[in-house]
């Protein structure tokens, strides 16, 4: 290979770049050719002066703090809320079993007791009814006295 | 396992996975090339280490877009390169902006201004120079120094492996002449080969 080669491949020699196969060629090279000698020492010398002076700074905890505010800023995703589906129906049936235990102890009134109460309620209003507008019946009389004293 | 034996693909879907203290790993691989980078680019120490926190804050938020197609590293460093030039750009438009609101007697005397008997430091120069070189030499030259291959440096920067060859040729020869003092007297030139 001519030597003019050799010399246009120093900086790719420098940087590593130059393919396996060509090295051992072109550091024979630089070991007879003064010119790449110098070269390749200058480029090695600017190399040693420009390398960044890294301080020993660790930025792994503030950044992982920003991260931090970021996630917790974040609105929840669509994934997220279809995730907790189940609390839905788990929510409903626990109500349904306090419910239940209510009733069955004696703390809410059961659905007999209030089917009662309400067909009571309903007769009472038939009776007010047919009273003030009329067919009211014997035992009525005393129920519209009642209903207008006040009681 | 440990995140400093996952790679970067592992801990990157560690993160989409919603495991977000994986992103420590990826943190701390890539905290030392970012920070060198940074510094190389932007040259206060002070910024480059808030530039570097930044990007890995912007890296993070961008994270579920990053298709795994390139190296990791390689994605980084082009939002690396990104917010440090956008920083710069900022900082010439803030200069200016003082600048032009000072008086002109004023505005000679912080042009001129030296300290005096204060003679910057070797690094400081180096720094300088590099500080001066337009934005896609001193990005070429910054991954250079990280020690990435020309192929990595292409997709980073989104170039070809030709211009960043070109480009690092170049910057280089103008940092031999400006860096002249600093180097040894018969290598402060590029050789002229006959």
């Amino acid at each position: 290979m001519k030597q003019g080669h050799y010399c246009s491949q120093l900086e790719a020699f420098h940087d590593g770049e130059l393919p396996q196969a060509e090295r051992p060629a072109m550091a024979e090279h630089v070991k007879n050719c003064p010119a790449c000698r110098e070269e390749l020492a200058g480029l090695r010398a600017l190399e040693g002066i420009l390398r960044p002076q890294l301080s020993q700074a660790d930025i792994i905890e503030p950044v992982m703090s920003r991260v931090a505010e970021l996630v917790s800023a974040r609105p929840p995703s669509a994934l997220t809320i279809l995730a907790g589906w189940w609390k839905v129906p788990a929510l409903a049936l626990a109500s349904c079993a306090v419910y239940a235990l209510c009733v069955e102890t004696g703390l809410l009134p059961g659905a007999r007791s209030q089917l009662v109460s309400v067909l009571s309620a309903y007769n009472s209003s038939q009776k007010i009814s047919a009273m003030l507008y009329g067919g009211q019946k014997a035992g009525d009389e005393q129920l519209l006295a009642l209903l207008f004293e006040g009681d | 396992m440990t995140y400093s034996e996952s790679d970067d693909e592992e801990l990157t879907k560690a993160v989409l996975d919603g495991d977000h203290e994986a992103f420590a790993g990826l943190v701390a691989r890539h905290q030392r090339k970012v920070l060198g980078f940074c510094l190389s680019m932007l040259v206060n120490p002070q910024t480059a280490e808030d530039a570097a926190q930044e990007i890995f804050t912007k890296a993070f938020t961008a994270l579920p877009q990053f298709r795994g197609g390139a190296a990791f590293s390689t994605w980084l460093y082009r939002i690396a390169y990104n917010h440090c030039c956008n920083i710069r750009a900022k900082d010439t438009r803030t200069r200016q902006e003082s600048l032009d609101s000072m008086a002109e007697s004023e505005r000679d005397k912080v042009l001129s201004a030296q300290v005096p008997g204060a003679e910057p430091a070797e690094t400081d120069l180096s720094a300088m120079a590099l500080g001066e070189l337009p934005a896609e030499y001193r990005a070429v030259l910054a991954l250079r120094l990280e020690g990435e291959s020309y192929a990595a440096i292409a997709a980073a920067l989104g170039t070809s492996v030709d211009s960043v060859k070109a480009r690092l040729r170049r910057a280089r020869a103008i940092l031999r002449i400006r860096l002249r003092h600093l180097l040894p007297e018969d290598l402060s030139k590029p050789t002229e080969h006959k």
